[in-house]
């Protein structure tokens, strides 16, 4: 691997902490682009795989990015991934809990948290739509099999979801099965 | 919590300790499955599909719980007002706007309608 990707994986990850809010969610398309688009480190289908293991890991949703660090340059590559996407919100967010500490009960401050709502809302659902329509993307099936069943198990997964009759987990795994039985290739 | 029990040290340990597992968990089982197999690359396809429900959710929860604060739509300005800047944050992320110009327009959107209603 050559010396410079693990730098350049660290200051890609670098620049994507600090505009990551509420996990990496909110900035998986950027992402993408930079690592799938921009550099070409990988394909989508690395990128969207790599996502998907990372939900399972226990702590902070961001540990894609070490993954992604990993999959491109082996451990340097983790290691600026990992130091590149956790370094600059601790750094933040230990200078900014002090500050917060002092003025948090500030009316302007509680409002300005409040303001920063319906953009964090807007990035979430539009990425979460945006990795929706290319996964489910016509295949080697009908598109209109693999949509009308990803919209299937999409709805009826947010159903349950939300009655909690289900966990997350579990439904993630169902999901993947009821879909390998379907399109299995 | 690290920052607040151990100052700067306290902030690695706590760092080390959260998300260093879930890092190396992770790595793990990449290696273990082999993605290059149609089937698992499937399964994992189906899976994604899965965790967009969770994003769904989440998306729900906010918009009716932080935006809305459970009131009826048509009976709150302020909530009709956060529904549809967050609506049109999402329509531009979708139509490709850069995220600086994104962010920009959304944080001082938001905080104009904050003080202005």
């Amino acid at each position: 691997v050559n010396a410079a990707v693990p730098i350049q994986i660290f200051l890609t990850f670098l620049k994507i902490s600090f505009i990551s809010f509420g996990g990496v969610v909110g900035v998986l398309p950027v992402l993408e682009r930079m690592v799938v688009v921009d550099h070409q480190w990988m394909t989508h289908e690395a990128f969207i795989q790599s996502y998907v293991l990372a939900q399972f890991a226990p702590g902070p949703n961001v540990a894609l990015c070490p993954l992604l660090g990993y999959r491109i340059a082996g451990w340097p590559g983790f290691a600026a991934g990992f130091f590149g996407i956790f370094g600059p919100p601790l750094l933040i967010m230990g200078v900014a809990y002090v500050v917060y500490h002092r003025y948090r009960d500030v009316a302007l401050v509680k409002r300005v948290e409040r303001s920063l709502r319906p953009l964090v809302l807007g990035l979430v659902a539009s990425s979460g739509a945006q990795i929706w329509w290319a996964q489910t993307s016509a295949t080697g099936h009908a598109a209109w099999v693999t949509r009308g069943l990803a919209f299937a198990l999409t709805v009826g997964g947010y159903l349950l979801l939300r009655q909690k009759r289900v966990q997350s987990l579990l439904l993630i795994v169902a999901v993947g099965i009821i879909w390998v039985g379907v399109i299995p290739t | 919590l690290g920052f607040r029990l151990a100052s700067w040290p306290g902030v690695l340990a706590g760092l080390a300790g959260l998300s260093l597992p879930g890092a190396f968990l992770v790595v793990a089982a990449f290696k273990f499955f082999n993605l290059g197999n149609p089937r698992v690359a499937s399964f994992f396809k189906g899976m994604s599909i899965g965790s967009m429900v969770l994003v769904a959710v989440l998306c729900a929860k906010i918009g009716g719980g932080l935006l809305t604060q459970g009131l009826p739509l048509r009976r709150d300005l302020r909530a009709m007002a956060r529904v549809a800047l967050a609506a049109a944050v999402a329509t531009a992320y979708w139509m490709g706007l850069p995220i600086q110009w994104l962010l920009l327009f959304g944080a001082a959107s938001g905080l104009a309608l904050e003080l202005a209603l």
